[in-house]
């Protein structure tokens, strides 16, 4: 289940980022275009500029929630194992 | 019984995730633009329902350690210590949303912002309750302490809820919940899906609350079981 979570949430992500993504902090790539691109494709450009923060964003909250989920299933299966091995251990006794 | 228990729990994670793929398909398709914030408004819809749920993990989380003190059981430490990991969960990656969103807003990733130093202040408190209950005094004299930290932080809740009212602030105004300034008035697509990420979120908490609590109930029992 946790693993088709996260391939779908990987798949929604890598439709998200497959336009063009410019950089807002490299100006090579918006000062050169903004002097000849039209009034849309500026708004266009700065869509992307957050599209970028948008996705680490859900990549991060997803990955926290994901390793949350990771971190307390290996616990539980640790402490199901102790409390079996003590069982046994009265039991034998 | 822990067959039931465990097909319960998988039925559950399974609309879990339906409402959270439902979810992320109304932010990015369904979801209009907001026209002045742009495309990075769409944070909000996981930043304002972690938001809530940060700050009613510490109600929560305050009500369950004075219960505990007036009736002893365990049980009510137990969800106490489990809504704490999560709230504290839920306001590190509320902090961190919010860092990303204020960077190409504002232009900083960080400021001393009244919504976000009491913010901040929140998770320190988390932080020290946790750190409280691992390395602390154990049993009813932890708990004492622990509640004492827990109402340090329902203080701390309500002043990050009315920050923005309080104080001069550069974080956006409240726009929805009681004290909600009613000539700020949202669109009503942008405002189905926060709701809806509202109510996701909420059934991802509890989820969570369950399956931590359930853990905190295992170790008590590991615990009994070698003392016994």
């Amino acid at each position: 289940m946790l693993k088709f979570l996260f391939l779908s949430f990987l798949l929604i992500s890598v439709h998200l980022i497959s336009t063009d993504i410019i950089f807002a902090d490299n100006p090579s790539q918006t000062n050169s275009s903004i002097e000849t691109i039209s009034e849309e494709e500026q708004i266009n450009t700065q869509t992307n500029n957050g599209l970028i923060y948008v996705f680490i964003a859900f990549l991060i909250t997803w990955i926290g929630f994901f390793f949350y989920l990771y971190y307390l299933s290996q616990k539980r299966k640790e402490l199901e194992k102790e409390i079996n091995s003590i069982k046994e251990k009265l039991t034998s006794k | 019984m822990v067959i039931k228990s465990n097909i319960l729990e998988k039925i559950y994670l399974f609309i879990t995730a339906i409402f959270m793929l439902i979810n992320l398909y109304l932010i990015f398709i369904w979801a209009p633009n907001e026209i002045n914030l742009g495309i990075s408004q769409r944070i909000f819809y996981i930043h304002i329902p972690l938001a809530w749920l940060g700050m009613v993990s510490m109600v929560i989380l305050g009500i369950t350690s004075i219960i505990y003190l007036l009736t002893n059981h365990t049980k009510w430490d137990n969800l106490a210590k489990s809504t704490a990991e999560i709230g504290v969960l839920f306001l590190s990656l509320l902090l961190l949303t919010g860092i990303i969103w204020s960077k190409p807003t504002w232009g900083l990733w960080w400021t001393w912002d009244a919504k976000l130093t009491t913010t901040l202040i929140l998770w320190f408190i988390y932080v020290g309750y946790l750190a409280l209950r691992a390395y602390g005094p154990q049993g009813s004299q932890g708990a004492r302490y622990g509640a004492i930290i827990a109402l340090l932080g329902i203080i701390d809740t309500p002043l990050i809820y009315f920050a923005t009212i309080w104080w001069r602030t550069q974080h956006p105004e409240l726009n929805i919940g009681p004290a909600a300034d009613v000539t700020n008035t949202i669109d009503t697509a942008i405002l189905q899906v926060l709701v809806f990420s509202l109510i996701t979120f909420t059934v991802l908490y509890i989820f969570l609350l369950i399956e931590r609590y359930k853990l905190a109930q295992l170790e008590t029992t590991a615990k009994e079981t070698i003392h016994a």
